[in-house]
């Protein structure tokens, strides 16, 4: 769920609102410099630094968490 | 047993028999069983569940905070929105219902039928568990805003800013602002000029600018055009006629060679080419705008690259760094109207490595991290602040628990923290930045309730105290209410209630004080008496664009204020007081060297202004240089001091008719009949040059009343009055204008 509260900390949303499903299509608060935001917000909750490749693919919360789970994230 | 007791004393009991033998048979405690037994109430029969926790809240409370979460829970999934807030309202002061994120979703829910007085409760209710839940401020500005009440819409969008300083949240304040109507508040008008992103700085200067009062007007010029903009007197960028100018150049934008760790010869050679290439694109905007230009100073992206050998070279990158934006601050001295930001010392302040982030700046041509934009956004309002004439003028601080720690009233001045050990030595550090300020033109007052005795024997004696009586410009130290204080303390001073500061550890004080005077800026000190000078330091209202004479003597002008009153007090008429005050004036035409001080007082002053015009450095230059216009400045003194530069004038002179466009005077001069002997200066030159008739001009505002009858306590005759904008005739041959018989007019006063 630390994913999940991330994107809704990010874009203002409830947790419970935001699924797998979740993405750059389906979320209007998710644009170019939301996603700025949203790998800051990710990097600092996962104490990770992401591969300027891996943080242009980040485009839905499936993404994120698959990406993620190479990083050594347990999620 | 005492949990049975409970179970029944709430209307459990059956429920609890039933549970009992179950319960007993795992051997449960007595408050788990009635837990256990109030959790299965709520499954079976949620209404009777809220009815019974709106009636016994507090039993219940003791029971976990969880439950009632999880009472509000099941109601909202059974859609029993209605007993769901109706709970929410019952046992909001007690913790039952900790989850905010419950009460937004029933907020919403509630929405969808139309409604919105219950839904706003609802978010109140969010707000009282938690004061920073962003989802239910922005829910009661969607409220508000829906209603069409733009004011209260628009003070919940300035408590979001205030509560996230995320880009996400400062950006989405940004752009409701622009749905609602216009503001009040006087404009401002700031570019930004850059050869990197620097977008999202812009929301976050909107939010700063509308917590000062302010509505702003941005342009932003497109991605790395800021010399096109610059060299093309009819760009975009003049066309918007800025009154501030931000240019932030990136170093390694005009100067990619030091991206390969260089040599010191080339360092020497780029930083003649920098420091060329920034002057020349602030004289090209000096020649063709009055803007105020902030040139952001430079800091570099990557570390030095040269190892521990940096320090033995004559010419290491951190010390050619260091240099440069020196050797920039050196030559834009110079420019009345041109100033070097300290970027490189925001950075520090929020940390290098948080402030630039490499994969910003690769992913997105970034120099400046979201962390990094509060602090960069408060930075820049301070050059805003003194430009709009913001700045404060004097600090009203308490005593107790403000200049140092306890209360002397019961401790005695032996049992108060302050010395130089801690406790007590945060007080004496937060002291020495307050006497700093003063060395600024920044006048200090005490408000506080105390016996006068006790904190008095404090300031006089106390080995410790950093400041003492002299440092103070007015004390109110009594039982009275600190309202009517502070009032005293703006009458005596004769500065307007908006230019007050007010320090005070007391809550219960500054909820005071911003109830019944809202336009003195009340400052929540934080609860850490450590933090008191950081506090101090970070404040952006004490800025001014050039500090003059006058700043620096102005504590010592208002203890001589202080000796003037004393004397009318022994005076036996009104004029004898005039007379035994000796008032020096010196009245000219403005030379060059004053120009600070008179743009400053042009813009400072608000109560003895005629027509409140906010002129320039470059209006008042051309008044200088024209034929067409006489640019007057006054120079007061009396027995008790120098006044110094006090007044200014501007004549537009025609033939036959001489226009008084602006009169403007300290207040510290009021009431001495000083303005009269400067009426009376530029009579006599209207005579000399055989002029008709002289117009005055008073264009009314909320704080100019005192002068409405300036005009016609001279002889001057009413001509027209449209909405407060009045001119007024005198004719000259008909009504002479003379100076007062207690003022002596001096040659110039040189530098007293």
């Amino acid at each position: 769920m630390r994913v999940e509260a991330v994107v809704a900390r990010t874009f203002h949303l409830d947790p419970s609102e935001v699924t797998d499903e979740s993405s750059k299509e389906t979320l209007a608060a998710w644009d170019s410099m939301g996603h700025l935001s949203l790998i800051t917000g990710l990097e600092e909750e996962f104490k990770v630094s992401l591969a300027i490749a891996d943080a242009m693919e980040m485009t839905s919360v499936q993404d994120i968490k698959r990406i993620l789970k190479d990083y050594g994230v347990a999620l | 047993m005492s949990g049975d007791r409970d179970l029944h004393s709430i209307g459990l009991g059956q429920l609890a028999d039933e549970l009992e033998a179950r319960a007993a048979l795992v051997g449960l405690p007595p408050r788990l069983r009635l837990r256990q037994a109030f959790e299965r109430l709520i499954l079976t029969d949620p209404k009777a569940a809220a009815d019974m926790m709106g009636t016994h809240a507090d039993e219940l409370s003791g029971l976990g905070t969880d439950l009632g979460n999880l009472l509000e829970r099941t109601l909202l999934e059974r859609k029993m929105y209605r007993e769901a807030s109706e709970l929410l309202n019952l046992v909001r002061k007690t913790t039952l219902i900790s989850d905010t994120a419950i009460c937004v979703q029933l907020a919403k829910a509630l929405a969808q039928d139309g409604e919105s007085e219950v839904p706003a409760r609802v978010l109140r209710a969010a707000l009282a568990i938690d004061p920073a839940c962003i989802p239910a401020i922005r829910g009661l500005y969607e409220i508000a805003a829906k209603a069409g009440h733009s004011t209260e819409a628009s003070r919940w969008l300035s408590r979001l800013a205030e509560t996230d300083s995320s880009y996400f949240t400062i950006s989405y304040v940004y752009k409701e602002r622009q749905k609602l109507p216009r503001s009040e508040g006087a404009e401002v008008r700031i570019a930004l000029l850059s050869s990197y992103v620097l977008d999202w700085l812009i929301p976050y200067l909107d939010a700063e600018c509308r917590k000062a009062g302010l509505v702003p007007q941005f342009y932003l010029a497109p991605f790395n055009q800021y010399a096109q903009q610059i060299l093309n007197s009819r760009s975009n960028l003049y066309q918007f006629k800025p009154e501030v100018i931000f240019l932030a150049l990136g170093l390694e934008d005009i100067c990619p060679e030091i991206l390969v760790p260089a040599k010191e010869e080339e360092l020497a050679r780029a930083k003649g080419a920098i420091v060329g290439q920034v002057l020349g694109l602030v004289r090209e905007i000096e020649s063709r705008c009055g803007a105020l230009t902030v040139v952001h100073s430079f800091s570099a992206l990557a570390r030095d690259g040269q190892g521990i050998l940096q320090n033995r070279l004559a010419n290491s990158f951190s010390k050619w760094l260091a240099a440069l934006n020196d050797e920039l601050a050196g030559e834009l001295r110079t420019h009345e109207r041109s100033f070097l930001m300290p970027l490189d010392a925001v950075v520090g302040w929020v940390g290098q490595e948080r402030s630039h982030q490499a994969k910003l700046w690769y992913m997105a041509s970034m120099r400046v991290a979201e962390a990094t934009l509060p602090e960069l956004a408060r930075y820049s309002m301070r050059y805003v602040k003194a430009l709009k004439g913001l700045t404060k003028k004097c600090v009203v601080l308490d005593l107790d628990g403000t200049l140092w720690g306890g209360i002397v009233g019961e401790a005695g001045p032996e049992g108060i923290a302050l010395g130089p050990t801690a406790p007590g030595i945060e007080y004496v550090d937060f002291q020495r930045a307050l006497l700093g300020l003063t060395r600024r033109g920044i006048l200090l007052a005490v408000c506080s309730k105390n016996n006068p005795e006790d904190a008095l024997e404090v300031i006089r004696t106390h080995p410790h105290m950093v400041l003492r009586e002299e440092h103070f410009a007015a004390m109110r130290i009594n039982w009275k209410n600190k309202a009517d204080n502070i009032l005293e303390i703006a009458q005596e001073l004769n500065i307007g209630v908006d230019s007050l500061v007010f320090l005070d550890d007391s809550p219960n004080e500054r909820e005071l004080i911003r109830q019944m005077l809202p336009e003195v800026l009340t400052v929540d000190l934080p609860r850490d008496p450590s933090l008191y000078r950081r506090m101090l330091e970070d404040m952006t209202d004490f800025d001014q664009l050039a500090l003059t004479k006058e700043d620096e003597m102005r504590v010592a002008q208002y203890q001589a204020n202080a000796k003037r009153q004393a004397a009318k007090g022994t005076a036996v008429s009104l004029e004898e007081y005039l007379r035994s005050l000796e008032i020096q004036v010196a009245i000219d035409l403005a030379p060059r060297d004053v120009l600070n001080r008179v743009v400053q007082l042009f813009n400072k002053t608000n109560q003895f202004n005629l027509t409140t015009k906010r002129y320039q450095a470059d209006d008042v230059m051309r008044f200088m240089d024209s034929e067409e216009f006489h640019i007057y400045d006054l120079h007061a003194a009396d027995r008790f001091g120098d006044h110094g530069l006090v007044g200014a004038a501007v004549v537009c002179k025609q033939r036959e008719e001489w226009r008084i466009d602006s009169l403007l005077m300290s207040c510290r001069v009021m009431g001495l009949g000083v303005e009269t002997a400067f009426l009376a200066r530029i009579y006599a030159d209207a005579v000399r040059e055989q002029v008709v008739s002289l117009i005055g001009e008073y264009v009314q505002t909320r704080k100019n009343q005192c002068v409405s009858e300036f005009y016609a306590e001279h002889g001057f005759s009413l001509l027209r009055d449209e909405n407060g904008r009045q001119e007024w005739r005198l004719n000259v041959a008909a009504a002479p204008i003379q100076k007062p018989s207690w003022i002596t007019i001096e040659p110039r006063a040189e530098a007293v």
